[in-house]
């Protein structure tokens, strides 16, 4: 124990413990050997998981809104994809696969399937011939296209097509504006020189196609014709029938009228305002068939 | 290397240079710990907590006061924190008064039991010392380890904890006149050792 110096009582004196004090206060400890190891390891420990922690609390909890667009530009760039798995779009990769393996069946089977002169012109066809028959391909799609048109279902599977060609063929009616978008894309690539080797086998089904089509084209033209007809028909008795009933309510308030008067000038007849009540509710019945008529006439007009 | 470089590549995250600085300044982070805390598993703990914190807040060192002063700051406040928490009781009170049959008698605490620990510090003044303040209540020791360690104004330290600077400069008196009693105590009682020899020899 250090010696200190005493007060009167005994006691230390205040300078004494301020100096006692100070010296405490300046000595410094020896700190224990694995102090530092120890600081060190914690700290590389609490240095390390700091970075992914700080990714993760900004993507999932700062800015949850980032991770809502990020899926929804993910979906946004999945829509094409799945477009074109099941819409059959002739800009996707996946229908040029099917037309090229429409090639490969074609050059194998053409011969038993359609008429020989077009296989031979597809199979022998020059690149240098490919712009003729580009614009055959051309014209046929076109009167394809008129005939897709007009008609109001899908057009069936022809029969003389091959198996390729009946499943690719349900793609490219079943919707119109795509199909038009895609004819034109496949227009506009087929008169370029690296799809030039499908052109033939294109062309031929596309021949193929519009024959078998304009035929049922034909058929489904007739019948459509008549079901207009008898629209017409419909249209034109309704509209008759409408004729008469204002005619009938035209008589029927010429009769009111009279009546009128005549209550106005024989106020004590007694039977005149059961009549004019009769008449009243037959006006509002042909009021109401008029009115019902004149639905039915509009419905006709727009189903022509 | 020069200190203000290894400030500047520890904020770029330079472990290295930090494992630098801190070779410089943890016995003194340490330190302040040993003497807030009062014993050496604690002042490890807190020292260690300090010197993390400083690693985590260098970017917002600025260099208004030196890396010392810093570092010894937030050492301080670490300590601080921590006594906060706990807010253990001391076992033995500067007014604790021991219940026996015969009434209550006033504690006499003896200076001879030091912990093994305190027997590695070298300086036997600072082990007194050191040791007379651990058996103080922790509001009385911080109140004197803020005012004679750190050198705050009475109205500092009443900011910093909380208090009014009446109960300050109390407890800071009543702290100083504890170790003025335990001191003259333990100079009787060696003195009366020293006479009881003599008369046995």
């Amino acid at each position: 124990m250090p010696e200190e110096k005493k007060d009167k009582n005994g006691q230390i004196g205040e300078e004494d413990l301020d100096a006692l004090l100070a010296r405490w206060a300046e000595a410094e400890i020896e700190p224990p050997a694995d102090l530092h190891a120890q600081t060190m390891a914690r700290l590389r420990v609490e240095a390390q998981p700091k970075k992914p922690n700080k990714v993760v609390s900004i993507f999932l909890k700062k800015k949850k809104w980032m991770s809502v667009a990020a899926a929804a530009v993910l979906v946004l760039c999945c829509i094409p994809v799945v477009q074109a798995q099941f819409g059959g779009n002739m800009a996707n990769p996946v229908y040029d696969m099917a037309a090229s393996q429409q090639a490969e069946s074609v050059d194998s089977e053409a011969a038993a399937q359609t008429t020989e002169n077009v296989t031979t012109t597809a199979k022998q066809t020059p690149v240098a011939e490919a712009d003729t028959q580009n614009i055959d391909q051309n014209e046929a799609r076109k009167t394809e296209r008129k005939a897709v048109n007009d008609t109001v279902a899908p057009a069936d599977t022809p029969d003389t097509a091959s198996s390729n060609a009946a499943i690719t063929v349900p793609d490219v009616s079943s919707d119109q504006s795509g199909n038009r978008s895609g004819s034109a894309d496949f227009s506009e690539k087929s008169q370029e020189p690296a799809v030039e080797s499908q052109a033939p086998a294109i062309a031929m089904f596309s021949l193929e196609h519009s024959e078998d089509s304009a035929a049922q084209n034909d058929v489904k033209i007739r019948s459509i014709t008549e079901d207009l007809d008898d629209l017409q028909a419909k249209a034109q008795s309704y509209q008759q029938a409408l004729e008469e009933l204002q005619q009938q309510l035209q008589d029927a308030e010429k009769k009111l009228k009279e009546y009128d008067e005549k209550l106005q000038a024989e106020p004590d007849n007694t039977e005149l305002p059961d009549q004019i009540k009769e008449l009243q509710d037959t006006i509002d019945t042909l009021k109401k068939e008029i009115k019902e008529l004149q639905a039915l006439v509009a419905e006709t007009s727009t189903q022509q | 290397m020069d200190e203000t470089v290894l400030i500047q590549k520890s904020q770029q995250g330079d472990m290295d240079a930090f494992e630098q600085l801190l070779l410089r300044y943890e016995k003194k982070v340490y330190t302040i710990a040993y003497k807030y805390m009062g014993n050496p598993e604690d002042a490890s703990d807190a020292a260690q907590e300090a010197m993390i914190k400083a690693y985590q807040s260098i970017g917002s060192f600025r260099g208004e006061a030196s890396f010392g002063t810093w570092i010894g700051r937030i050492t301080a406040n670490k300590c601080l924190d921590e006594l906060r928490k706990r807010k253990r009781i001391q076992v033995t009170s500067l007014d604790a008064e021991v219940e026996l049959e015969e009434g209550s008698v006033q504690k006499e605490i003896a200076a001879e039991d030091a912990t093994p620990e305190e027997h590695t510090i070298q300086q036997e003044t600072v082990q007194y010392v050191q040791h007379m303040l651990n058996q103080m209540r922790e509001e009385y020791r911080i109140v004197l380890v803020l005012r004679e360690l750190e050198g705050h104004s009475y109205e500092e330290i009443a900011s910093m904890l909380s208090c009014s600077l009446g109960t300050v400069k109390s407890r800071i008196s009543r702290a100083r006149n504890y170790l003025k009693e335990q001191i003259t105590a333990d100079h009787k009682r060696e003195g009366s050792r020293n006479s009881a020899g003599g008369k046995e020899r």
